[in-house]
């Protein structure tokens, strides 16, 4: 062979490795994208839709989830993130091994929601830190996705799988603000079991200076897909979770656990391999802000693609199948 | 010596194998922090058994004042080692004194090991050259590799004010790359991962040397290492590394076109020593503004934001006020020589004086080891780097072999100070939160090889008990203790 050659043969797959790889640079972002750039409320709502769930519904069951049936913050509807500080009390009474970590010497303590008064491990504004410490002790960090399978790491929906369940000062870091046409996304891998589904969220609005905050209802879809390799369709599964009530604009940290047990429903989760949330604003009449010095209600509204003065988002913090397993 | 003349005879084979694949082990970064802290003890074994070989070579009183010269380079070794910041920062104190006890045995071994290859007749000095230098391709390939295939070309440029999402949190794509640490791939700053392939690339100038006319498989050899070494940092494209490169091939330009006899000509004396006086003024004002209650050099004009508090030479500030304060500034005696101590809370959460670590690490090697390690070992590492050039100077004019092979080391030596002033980086992992403290790794343990290697204090005079066979059209050296074999030569 000719020295020519050699040099091209080993030059051209490397250079063919360079062009077509790139495995780390296929979801990039502007630096200051969902996390407080642009100049309104409504340039950090996140829209993404995986295109799959859009275009290849297959068969489509739907649940109510009664107030009977899932959990929703605190339990006290006046309060649903118990001051910031109980946002899984209803979990806690309804289903109180939910919450239980096993130690070593055969006994079990419960997770805390937050602990020491944290949620994760100190750090910077909107820079890693481990968090394995607070693993066994904050409700959070020990259930959170990425725990259950390092695949859950990547990307911008990381957000929603990496045990932050309030604001810690990192702003719009921590959450994904949805508008009513909520997000569509595939996992990275297919659940094959799980006993419950939860989210962690609360209201978020851009009626700025009203100190103190309010109660907003929303009326929020959860929808499970599944993939049959007999139909080759994306079976849709939603459950109606109506009537919510969340705290909006109270604090950043007061946020709420809602979910739901499979079994309550007869429905096995197996198979989920994608999720969607969508959501439509019950009763937001408590909206107030101040037109011309003077604070007056006002009409908030959650469809970012019609213009409007004002708006009431759903803050999705994380999203948990706690102790699941995935294929 | 005739007493270890069994000994040489037998073990030199031996001792050369095991000195060489020392020199790629700890090239090439096996086994990441596991991995240096076994060969820090095994390397220091293997250093005992090549004292024999250095004996040989010397008389006793050679020896004692060798032992004298390199009293500064013990105390180094031991400030390295032990400090009050490296006794504290462990969960265990034991374990920190072991740990401390194999960054001493490490730092002098692999010393002795570097000067004891150039003692043992069966090492060929290129087989050295190869050796370093292809295990540093080795490590510099596989990286860029799978850089290339992760990230793209160029893509430092490509993606830059890109960020991507890594457990929530955001981190800009165009700030780390990949590098081999342990067993695996982590994504690191390009300032750690780029310092293998910076080595390497300061090997390129060497080709100046070496005319590819009379000896084109070393011309090749050494081109092909350079430019390895090059292009790895032109791929991402590590801008300041190349930068950096600068001085290190300036240096070898200017040193081709002099003339360079067994003592060095007055010009080159006169401008060595007024860099050295100019460096040292420098630390000097630097250590005097820190001491002010107001910075005055962060007001000068147009170098004054060089010197903001989160700047390069601001942060150098903050860390040399931690050495010598206490928090309600106090002179702190104990931390100004010993090194700032660590203090863990409850919580688990450590700092040093209401710092944390990452706030306290500077970008610079020195002023790292000066609040890790206090004044003592910071005096100890510039009397180091400067001696590491007295013996460059005398290695180049008097050593051994070919001109083109001792630049090797030089060069290395010389880019690695360059570097590790200035971009030094302790908290290299982007994804994992390890400090990897400048003292520890295993690049210092080549460093400290390379300076063994090139080691030639000023009244070394080798005495010819082997014969120097040279080949080719090299001439011969007339007190070689080690053969000069050209890479051509069939055996």
């Amino acid at each position: 062979m000719k020295k020519s050659k050699k040099i091209l043969l080993i030059l051209v797959p490397f250079f063919a490795m360079s062009l077509v790889s790139c495995a780390d640079t296929d979801e990039l972002y502007r630096g200051d994208q969902y996390i407080g750039g642009g100049d309104s409320f409504a340039d950090n709502r996140y829209n993404v839709w995986s295109s799959p769930l859009i275009d290849d519904a297959g068969f489509l069951t739907t649940y109510d989830v009664t107030a009977d049936k899932r959990f929703s913050g605190s339990g006290d509807d006046a309060h649903p993130s118990g001051y910031g500080m109980n946002g899984y009390g209803d979990l806690v009474s309804k289903h109180p091994e939910a919450v239980e970590y096993p130690s070593d010497d055969g006994t079990s303590s419960p997770l805390q929601w937050l602990y020491n008064g944290m949620d994760k491990e100190p750090s910077g504004i909107g820079q890693w830190v481990d968090n394995t410490p607070l693993v066994g002790k904050v409700y959070g960090q020990t259930k959170k996705m990425s725990l259950i399978d390092s695949s859950f790491s990547k990307g911008i929906l990381s957000k929603l799988y990496n045990g932050q369940i309030r604001c810690d000062a990192w702003s719009s870091y921590a959450y994904l603000q949805l508008d009513q046409h909520g997000y569509g996304a595939l996992f990275p891998k297919e659940l094959s079991q799980a006993d419950y589904f939860a989210m962690v969220v609360r209201g978020g609005s851009n009626t700025e200076g009203t100190i103190g905050g309010r109660l907003s209802t929303f009326d929020i879809q959860v929808s499970f897909y599944k993939f049959p390799y007999a139909t080759q369709k994306y079976d849709k599964y939603t459950f109606n979770l109506s009537q919510i009530k969340l705290e909006t604009n109270v604090s950043a940290e007061n946020t709420s656990l809602v979910g739901f047990y499979f079994d309550d429903f007869d429905f096995d989760p197996e198979g989920i391999v994608g999720m969607s949330i969508t959501y439509s604003i019950n009763d937001d009449s408590d909206a107030k802000a101040y037109i011309d010095g003077v604070l007056q209600p006002v009409i908030t509204s959650s469809d970012m693609d019609t213009a409007s003065d004002y708006y009431l988002c759903l803050m999705l913090y994380e999203v948990f199948f706690p102790d699941s397993t995935w294929n | 010596m005739n007493k270890w003349k069994d000994y040489i005879e037998r073990y030199d084979t031996v001792l050369a194998f095991l000195g060489l694949e020392f020199l790629a082990f700890i090239a090439f970064g096996l086994g990441g922090a596991s991995g240096i802290l076994i060969f820090r003890m095994i390397g220091f074994f293997i250093a005992i058994a090549m004292i024999p070989f250095i004996r040989s070579n010397h008389s006793n009183s050679e020896i004692k004042g060798y032992l004298i010269g390199l009293i500064p380079f013990l105390v180094l070794a031991i400030s390295l080692g032990f400090s009050s910041f490296w006794l504290t920062a462990y969960s265990s104190t034991l374990s920190g004194i072991v740990s401390d006890i194999t960054i001493v045995l490490g730092i002098v071994g692999f010393f002795i090991i570097g000067y004891g290859l150039k003692s043992i007749k069966a090492v060929k000095f290129d087989l050295v050259l190869l050796t370093l230098g292809g295990a540093l391709v080795l490590l510099t390939l596989i990286t860029s590799i799978y850089t290339l295939a992760r990230y793209g070309l160029f893509y430092v440029v490509n993606y830059s004010g890109m960020v991507y999402y890594w457990d929530g949190v955001v981190f800009p794509v165009s700030e780390e790359t990949k590098v081999l640490f342990g067993w695996g791939f982590v994504e690191s700053s390009l300032s750690y991962a780029c310092l293998s392939p910076f080595l390497l690339a300061c090997v390129l100038p060497t080709a100046l040397y070496i005319s590819p006319k009379k000896d084109i498989k070393r011309f090749a050899i050494v081109l092909l290492f350079g430019l390895i070494g090059l292009s790895a940092l032109v791929i991402l494209p590590y801008i300041k590394g190349l930068l950096l490169l600068t001085p290190v091939y300036l240096f070898a330009l200017i040193y081709r076109f002099i003339k360079v006899k067994n003592e060095a000509p007055h010009w080159l004396e006169i401008t060595a020593f007024v860099s050295m006086c100019v460096i040292v003024l420098g630390i000097l004002v630097l250590f005097v503004d820190s001491f002010m209650s107001e910075s005055f050099l962060t007001k000068l004009p147009v170098l004054g934001r060089y010197f903001a508090d989160a700047a390069f030479f601001g942060r150098i500030r903050t860390a040399i006020q931690a050495t010598f304060y206490k928090t309600n500034g106090s002179f702190d005696f104990v931390s100004f020589l010993f090194g700032n101590s660590v203090i863990t809370d409850s919580a688990g959460y450590i700092s040093v004086k209401g710092y944390g670590i990452s706030e306290l690490l500077t970008h610079s090697l020195e002023f790292n080891i000066l609040w890790q390690n206090g004044f003592i070992a910071f005096v100890a590492l510039t009397i180091f780097i400067f001696s590491m050039f007295v013996w460059s100077r005398n290695y180049l004019a008097k050593g051994e072999g070919l001109l083109s092979g001792r630049l090797v080391p030089v060069l290395m030596l010389l880019g690695a100070f360059v570097y590790l002033s200035v971009s030094d980086d302790e908290l290299p992992f982007v994804h994992i939160s390890d400090f990897a403290a400048g003292t520890r790794t295993s690049q210092l343990c080549l460093i400290f090889l390379l300076a063994g290697l090139v080691y030639t204090p000023k009244e070394s005079k080798f005495k010819p008990e082997a014969v120097a066979v040279t080949t080719g059209n090299q001439t011969p050296s007339t007190n070689s203790t080690f053969e000069e074999v050209p890479l051509d030569e069939k055996k």
